[in-house]
């Protein structure tokens, strides 16, 4: 998960990886629990 | 077809056009280590800018593409060429210093890219900024037959 649009842009094809892209509320909350959070629905 | 060109940074180069439907950021969005485009959302997304003339109407950012761009020169997986439309001067430093840091040039113009199509045979001849010029040739009949003039 990232709260930068670039990385949610470049990310796929730099890392390989599917890109959630969230908030930075998201984005701690998604570290803490290790999956991805969304802090508001 | 001969035209005239505005040299960015000098040299010659000559190989077949890859003209790019979108711009794309070397950083990001090139492999230095094979050359091929690895920007997903590119249309053009898995085809090879090596030993290609690159054609892109417009830079696309991200600053680090210098550093791609010199790392690709001398990973020899760089374009032969790269014609713009408007000048980048973030490519331009890329190829002005990897020619200063490994000798290897990898020519970048301005000029008009109107009626270039991927596919054909493109020569730049980009050594006097007075006598630079741009030669389009018709279809190579092996697309991997190109090479780097440094």
């Amino acid at each position: 998960m990232t709260n930068s649009g670039k990385w949610a842009h470049y990310g796929p094809g730099n890392l390989g990886v599917q890109v959630a892209f969230g908030d930075l509320e998201d984005c701690v909350a998604s570290a803490a629990e290790g999956r991805v959070v969304r802090v508001r629905p | 077809m001969t035209r005239p060109v505005r040299v960015l940074s000098a040299g010659r180069g000559q190989g077949v056009a890859l003209v790019l439907l979108e711009p794309v950021s070397f950083w990001g969005g090139v492999d230095p280590a094979t050359g091929r485009l690895i920007d997903r959302s590119h249309p053009q997304h898995g085809e090879s800018v090596a030993g290609r003339v690159l054609v892109m109407a417009v830079g696309r950012g991200s600053s680090s593409s210098s550093a791609v761009l010199a790392e690709s020169i001398r990973l020899g997986t760089a374009p032969a060429a790269i014609v713009l439309a408007h000048p980048d001067p973030i490519l331009t430093v890329g190829a002005i210093v990897a020619e200063f840091l490994y000798g290897r040039r990898c020519p970048v113009v301005v000029g008009a890219i109107e009626g270039i199509e991927t596919g054909l045979r493109i020569v730049v001849e980009a050594d006097a900024p007075d006598a630079a010029r741009l030669r389009v040739g018709p279809a190579s009949v092996d697309a991997s037959d190109a090479t780097h003039t440094s």
